[in-house]
């Protein structure tokens, strides 16, 4: 069996607000394979978005292991957690945070020199991705000239450009309309499809999560294996799951 | 590099206005403190250019006690033994005749020094030829217009004689011994010249027509024996002058030349520490400014550094990112200040504004790079210490809070415990270091500079930690005003619960302007009430008349004029050292009251038989004299002590004339050959009772009367003190400047403060807009804030004003020897208040109409 991307051990997290604890995650464990696309559902304040900060490195776990790439993420010290996401995962935020004084070539174009790589040098290669996107006409426009969907579309964009293993997206289409949910799903999917990224992604829409090859269900910080859907099903079952959970 | 670079000069693109506020704030704190560092650099530059402008430049000036017996040649051998001084030169100053066969020059000036102290002494400059050789002699220089007048050629010898002594003149300022009355012509010398002088100090002296000669050619002309020999000592570099000082006065006077004592005065020392002291405070409020403008540029990034964070960027890098900000920032406002500052000193310097006074002569310009260096530096520093105590907070906030709240992600995050007790630690001696390098060698400077930057410090501190106490005071003064109007004052508690910080640093700052107004005015009025002082002891009942030189005779009608009870001419004077001596009658001493009392018949005795001296109270005090103190000075006839029968005040006119002597009018003209007999400058003392514009208007009529209105001028004690009291204000306009450079560097800081706010708080006003308020209510609200923000900044800098005016009179008292008062003017508490609520709120308009005109949609999508 071929190492998975993303391999999450018996994680738990642990928080202490005003000196009571409250477990957000509890022995939680999955696998993203290479090329797989999985999504996780639960109702607001289940640990999902917990879940996706501590995979990326986000935030540290109270007991457990996160492996991303074959490396165990949560025994790195923070210098090299940053090494691992810059290299290693791509990352899709819900309010999309790109940089606004970068124009939108220039945040597609960030992760890049961050990564110490000549901008010269990769120019088309941002170019020919803001062209998947549909943006090739937004590249020089700052963030607060383009729509939500763009947005979104730009972010997709800044987190696929390194061609990391691993693409973590935090409730992507939360803020978008419909269609232009729909839009960065189907690129999404494209980069599971067409490149082998793995994508796991934290959502409330079952129509996105039906889109996915797995959807996983947390509840009270829990996944139960036996919940889980995978192979063909379609928003409706995804909706039927919600229900039978009670999520 | 070019990542930190990149991202750091996209931050700053971004935020321009920003930038600009943050470039302009650092660069009027630099600018304020260059400036002024500058004019005082000039303003004693050219004092001692001026004093020194047709002389050498020593030491100390030795005359001998007792010339008769004292041989010069011993006092020169002793001075070769003296351990501590690095050169020694006797000066001869007499005049001679120079000829050849087709021409002569009489009554030309030499000086005649050691050939190898020309360089050493700065004496003059050669502008062709060459200067003597160790050792030489049978040569001369001549000064550039001498040389021209009498056709002088380089490499020619001229004919130099001694002209015969007239039986009634006088050399050096005293009267010729009787001996010297009947003293022929000296030997005639022949001298070749070998260089003409540039117009450089001796080479200026009586106008560039004079002649440098080699010592030993001076004596030879003298016939031997020259009527007085003074010596130019240069001190070693590790002597002690103590020392020096003690093993020479007993056979030599010691004077330190004017050009030595410029700015030391007691009176100048004070106006030049208050000025230092001002410039010091607006360098302690400059560099705080500068540190919050900083703490401001840096939380506005909590976000992007999230964000940077989110995408693999480490704490290390994120922080150089930050540090690169500042540091561009830093450089860009400190070499704009150092522009700003030399553009201030040199308008400050054209408008003969000094550290000094107003009016002080300004030839030339020098630009104090070793200060100007400490001053950048600072400047940077200050910036980079801004920078870090933020991004200690901003480097502890999670990545995931940063992302979601942004820089409300702060309010939580403290810097490292460390920190703050770091800085606590570093500031005295940085402020010490710093106090020392501007001011090197002025211990109690430094002290008083560290005693107000302490209380500075404290208040900053407290305020800079505790904010939540600002913000419980300021919450609990809000909340009443929310029974009559719901929206605007709850909307106002709220914000300024949420930036606090922000609002706590801003209102630091702008306390400290207001502390600065209330303490620079303290220090001002506490100057100007000392010198107003002297000019009621001195003025009150006195009309000054300014004549053409007439015979003293003369004046004698203007005794008729009813009112009239004594006329003091005051023309004959003279200087010894820094000590200015004035010949004054007995009658006219005693009908000014002066030592007429029955207890002061030893003292008017010891007066009129010229052994007593009236000293003025700052002469007094500079002096450290007391009622039967002797005060010596040098004659001819050797040293001859001066016991101080009175000090008094009364017979001063002057604007810059507090600091004189008086001794008996016969006794000047007998021993310093100066007297009253020509009078230029009269002063009359009227009987009690008598108006002094009527009687001044009566003395005009008479003395037009007499010698017509030509170089006359009448003028009573009154308008005197009030020419004095304009002049006074003339001279501190120089603290108007500062105060008014400080306002500006707070106004940047300001505006930055409240830019920031209105950025950090675009979508909450979208948002409010959004649910129904109306443009003009957050308008209302952010002119509210700043509002709010002046008077808590005036009335806590005023507070603070008082308690550090108290300490900075104090020590100014301290550092001038002058018994300097603290007068509490409320007034001046009161103008700060109001004028810092305006300025407040005229900063606002900017931001306020910003927000309020904003884009709804935009707004709200703002990240």
């Amino acid at each position: 069996m071929t190492q998975p991307v993303l391999d999450v051990r018996s994680l738990t997290r642990v928080f202490r607000i005003g000196g009571r604890e409250l477990s957000v995650l509890t022995d939680v464990s999955l696998s993203v394979a290479k090329g797989e696309f999985v999504a996780v559902m639960g109702q607001s304040g289940s640990g999902k978005s917990t879940l996706l900060h501590i995979s990326a490195g986000l935030l540290p776990a109270t007991s457990g292991q996160v492996f991303v790439d074959g490396k165990e993420m949560t025994a790195l010290p923070e210098g090299e957690r940053g090494h691992m996401r810059r290299s290693s995962i791509g990352y899709v935020f819900q309010n999309f945070n790109l940089m606004p004084q970068l124009t939108a070539g220039e945040n597609v174009m960030l992760p890049l020199r961050v990564n110490g790589r000549d901008p010269q040098a990769e120019a088309s290669r941002v170019d020919a991705l803001l062209e998947r996107m549909n943006l090739q006409g937004r590249k020089d426009h700052a963030p607060h000239q383009l729509s939500g969907g763009e947005l979104q579309r730009v972010s997709v964009a800044r987190a696929l450009v390194m061609e990391p293993p691993l693409i973590l997206a935090d409730e992507p289409t939360g803020n978008l309309a419909t269609k232009t949910g729909e839009e960065v799903m189907r690129l999404l999917r494209a980069a599971v499809d067409d490149q082998e990224r793995s994508v796991l992604m934290v959502t409330h829409n079952p129509y996105d999560a039906a889109g996915a090859d797995r959807v996983l269900f947390l509840k009270d910080g829990r996944i139960d294996p036996e919940t889980e859907l995978s192979g063909d099903h379609d928003a409706a079952a995804v909706l039927d799951r919600l229900k039978e959970l009670g999520i | 590099m070019r990542l930190l670079f990149w991202i750091a000069s996209k931050n700053l693109a971004f935020r321009r206005l920003h930038a600009v506020c943050a470039i302009l704030g650092i660069a009027f704190g630099v600018a304020t403190v260059v400036a002024i560092q500058v004019v005082d650099h000039n303003t004693v530059v050219n004092l001692r250019e001026h004093h020194r402008r047709f002389t050498g430049d020593p030491d100390w000036v030795l005359t001998l006690h007792n010339p008769r017996a004292t041989r010069v040649a011993d006092a020169q051998s002793a001075l070769e033994r003296q351990p501590g001084l690095r050169m020694n030169t006797p000066v001869i100053s007499e005049r001679v005749a120079i000829s050849d066969e087709k021409r002569e020059l009489k009554g030309i000036p030499f000086f005649a020094l050691k050939p190898e102290a020309g360089a050493t002494f700065d004496a003059y400059a050669v502008r062709s030829g060459r200067d003597f050789r160790a050792g030489e002699r049978g040569v001369f220089l001549a000064a550039f217009k001498a040389a021209k007048d009498g056709g002088l050629k380089i490499g020619r010898s001229y004919k130099l004689q001694r002209p015969a002594v007239t039986p009634h003149g006088c050399a050096d300022g005293q009267l010729i011994d009787l001996e010297d009355r009947s003293r022929p012509s000296g030997p005639a010398l022949e001298l070749k010249l070998i260089g003409v002088l540039a117009p450089h100090h001796l080479g200026l002296s009586n106008n560039g027509r004079s002649l440098v000669l080699p010592h030993a050619d001076g004596v030879e002309l003298m016939g031997g024996t020259p009527h007085l020999t003074r010596w130019w000592v240069q001190l070693g570099p590790d002597s002690s002058p103590g020392i020096v000082k003690d093993q020479l006065e007993s056979v030599f006077r010691i004077d330190v030349p004017e050009a030595r004592e410029v700015g030391e005065t007691r009176e100048e020392r004070a106006f030049r520490s208050g000025v230092r002291l001002a410039s010091f405070m607006a360098l302690g409020l400059g560099l705080f400014i500068i540190f919050h403008l900083l703490t401001l540029a840096v939380t506005s990034w909590v976000r992007q550094v999230g964000l940077l964070g989110a995408l693999g960027l480490t704490g290390r890098t994120l922080a150089g990112v930050f540090l690169l900000e500042a540091l561009m920032l830093a450089v860009i406002g400190t070499a704009a200040g150092l522009g700003i500052g030399l553009v201030i000193a040199k308008l400050m310097l054209g408008a003969r504004m000094t550290t000094l006074g107003w009016g002080r002569p300004v030839q030339q310009f020098e630009i104090p790079w070793d200060t100007l260096g400490w001053v950048a530096a600072a400047g940077i520093v200050a910036c980079l210490l801004g920078a870090i105590h933020p991004i200690a907070r901003v480097r502890r906030v999670a990545i995931i809070d940063a992302l979601k709240q942004g820089e409300a992600a702060l309010g939580d995050a403290a810097a490292p415990r460390w920190l703050l007790p770091l800085i606590l630690a570093l500031l005295p001696p940085s402020v010490l270091g710093l106090a020392w390098l501007l001011h090197p060698m002025d211990k109690e400077f430094v002290e008083v500079s560290f005693l107000v930057t302490l209380v500075f410090g404290g208040f900053v501190m407290t305020l800079w930690t505790l904010p939540t106490v600002l913000g419980t005071v300021l919450g609990a003064c809000i909340k009443p005003f929310e029974r009559t109007q719901r929206v605007l004052p709850y909307l106002l508690r709220k914000g300024l619960a949420r930036g606090i910080r922000r609002f706590a640093g801003s209102v630091t700052g702008l306390s400290l302007v207001a502390a600065g107004i209330v303490t620079l005015h303290a220090i001002t009025g506490a100057l100007k009430d000392d010198k107003d002082e002297w000019a009621a002891r001195a003025l009150p009942g006195k009309v000054f008349v300014e004549l053409p030189g007439v015979g003293r005779k003369r004046l004698e009608p203007l005794r008729n004029i009813e009112g009239v009870r004594s006329l003091t001419p005051l023309d004959a004077l003279f200087r010894q050292g820094t000590l200015e001596v004035r010949g004054v009658s007995v009658p006219d001493v005693l009908a000014d009251g002066l030592l007429s009392g029955s207890d002061d018949e030893t003292r008017r005795r010891l007066f009129e038989q010229g052994r007593g001296i009236v000293v003025t109270t700052n002469l007094a005090r500079e002096r450290d004299l007391k009622l039967g103190d002797d005060i010596p000075l040098t004659t001819l006839k050797g040293r001859r002590s001066f016991e101080v029968v009175a000090i008094d005040d009364r017979f001063g006119f002057r604007p810059h004339d507090p600091a004189y002597a008086l001794i008996e009018e016969k006794t000047m003209r007998q021993i310093f050959c100066r007297n009253n007999d020509r009078v230029s400058f009269l002063s009359i003392g009227l009987l009690p009772g008598h108006d002094e514009t009527a009687v001044a208007d009566a003395v005009r009529a008479a003395v037009i009367g007499a010698f017509g209105s030509e170089n006359t001028r009448t003028w009573t004690g009154a308008q005197q003190r009030q020419e004095y009291r304009d002049e006074i204000n003339a001279d501190f306009a120089i603290f108007d400047v500062i105060l008014l450079l400080t306002a500006i560097l707070a106004g940047m800081g300001l505006l930055n403060s409240l830019l920031v706010s209105g950025m950090e708080r675009t979508k909450e006003t979208g948002l409010l807009r959004a649910v129904g308020v109306t443009s003009k209510q957050v308008y209302k609200l952010l002119m509210s804030e700043a509002v709010m923000l002046g008077l808590t900044s005036g009335l806590l800098g005023s507070a603070i004003g008082v308690i550090l005016s108290e300490v900075a009179v104090r020590g100014l008292a301290s550092l001038s020897g002058l018994p300097l008062v603290h007068s509490f003017d409320f007034w001046w508490v009161l103008i700060s208040i109001a004028a810092l609520a305006a300025f407040a709120a005229v900063a606002a308009v900017i931001p306020a109409r910003r927000a309020g005109s904003a884009d709804v949609i935009a707004a709200i999508k703002y990240e």
